[in-house]
């Protein structure tokens, strides 16, 4: 049943950056626009070997997800995006992490130009932080209050609206 | 992300400061938000041919919801508001108090920013028409003053009626042009003006905001009473307004409906 004919691949071999390989599908892999890339060069070159492709900047907990997600949009459509059922799954899948886990999911699908996981993690933030103060907001990103006092009171002062 | 949020990120630090500040993102953020409104009321989607936004994509919590700055303690009740636009989001505002005193400025709602030109003098008449346009690469906006000083009647070229035109720039967030158009026809708020020739013919008159030219525009004849009846309507009352939405470039004009009426209630 393995080898046919043409120079068509099944599946490919995805390494994470801590050296662990992954066996994909070739519908599933080809929702990232770089694994699809890296196929179809191969298949023009006419190779038959199943071709190993390492993913420098991916670790394999995340990759694990980003490939749980490929698995689950391969089997709809293109155009089923606006599907219901996949939506309600979208939500659930991404609610269970933490802003840690969301934020290198984020990264790795811009890495693996998985548009439409890149997408959904930004909004997903988005809804999520827009309620929250400004205070919510550093601690959850660890970042530092660059202000001086004076400074962040002007900007405050500047859109009062924005505050209340 | 709603721009209220994005306003009180803008003092977690410096860095998401001047990021959120700067105007590339602005524009990335306007786009973005336009395409989900609009995506929300598909009746009021905004409309590509002449880049003017609907109104109705505007977040509801901040129509009209002037932020007040000092030089417009003047202008108190009793005075005439006109809006135009908007634009990209902007909408250019002219106060009119009795009879000589105008001022015009360029105000975001949704970040509640007023912005003021420059103030330059022009001939006030009642039939003033305003055209603004923004320009996408250089972040700038570009408002034209069209004053009508005399009455006369059907004229024969509107081309020898254009006298002065004078681009004058500040340098920073408008240009200003004076065009002193001796027209007394109408207007609507989008520097387009509707005209009837010697032959007893409308059309639309339309200032190219890019190349600063007037062009010549047929109208269709079903649409010629509702372009003048939405003339009518901007000078009776400020509450409705009239934007022209989209209209045929060519000889046919087919594209019907010429006008929009957007409330501003």
């Amino acid at each position: 049943m393995a080898s046919s004919s043409s120079s068509s691949l099944s599946r490919v071999v995805v390494k994470s950056s801590d050296n662990n390989l992954f066996v994909v599908n070739k519908k599933v892999a080809s929702q990232s626009q770089l694994l699809k890339q890296c196929i179809d060069n191969m298949e023009e070159k006419g190779t038959n070997d199943v071709i190993l492709i390492p993913l420098s900047n991916v670790t394999s907990n995340i990759l694990t997800l980003v490939l749980e997600y490929c698995e689950k949009h391969a089997d709809f459509a293109d155009d089923d995006n606006n599907n219901q059922e996949l939506k309600q799954w979208d939500h659930e899948f991404l609610k269970k992490f933490d802003y840690a886990t969301l934020n290198s999911l984020t990264m790795a699908a811009d890495y693996m130009v998985t548009k439409s996981l890149l997408n959904l993690c930004c909004q997903f933030i988005a809804d999520s932080i827009k309620d929250l103060t400004v205070q919510q907001i550093r601690q959850i990103f660890d970042i530092k209050n660059d202000f001086t006092p004076q400074e962040e009171a002007d900007i405050k002062n500047e859109n009062a609206w924005a505050f209340r | 992300m709603p721009v209220k949020s994005l306003i009180r990120f803008t003092c977690v630090c410096k860095s998401w400061l001047s990021l959120i500040k700067s105007p590339e993102f602005a524009a990335k953020q306007y786009a973005i938000r336009t395409m989900s409104l609009s995506h929300q009321n598909r009746h009021c989607a905004p409309v590509g041919e002449i880049s003017l936004i609907s109104y109705g994509t505007l977040d509801i919590s901040t129509r009209f919801d002037c932020k007040p700055i000092n030089h417009l303690t003047d202008f108190g009740r009793g005075n005439s508001w006109l809006f135009y636009g908007p634009c990209n989001g902007m909408f250019c505002v002219r106060m009119l108090k009795g009879k000589h005193s105008t001022l015009v400025f360029l105000w975001n709602p949704s970040t509640r920013q007023v912005f003021k030109p420059v103030q330059r003098r022009f001939r006030l008449s009642f039939h003033m028409g305003f055209g603004f346009d923004a320009n996408a690469n250089a972040n700038d906006y570009k408002i034209v003053a069209f004053n009508c000083v005399s009455n006369r009647g059907p004229y024969r070229s509107w081309k020898s009626l254009i006298t002065d035109v004078q681009p004058s720039s500040n340098g920073r967030m408008c240009n200003w042009l004076g065009v002193d158009t001796r027209l007394d026809d109408k207007f609507d708020g989008d520097g387009n003006l509707i005209l009837e020739n010697v032959s007893g013919v409308y059309f639309l008159l339309s200032f190219d905001m890019v190349d600063e030219v007037f062009i010549e525009i047929p109208v269709p004849v079903v649409a010629v009473e509702s372009v003048l009846w939405c003339s009518f309507v901007q000078q009776r009352s400020h509450l409705q307004y009239p934007a022209i939405v989209s209209y045929g470039l060519d000889d046919s004009s087919a594209k019907g409906d010429i006008c929009q009426y957007l409330d501003s209630t």
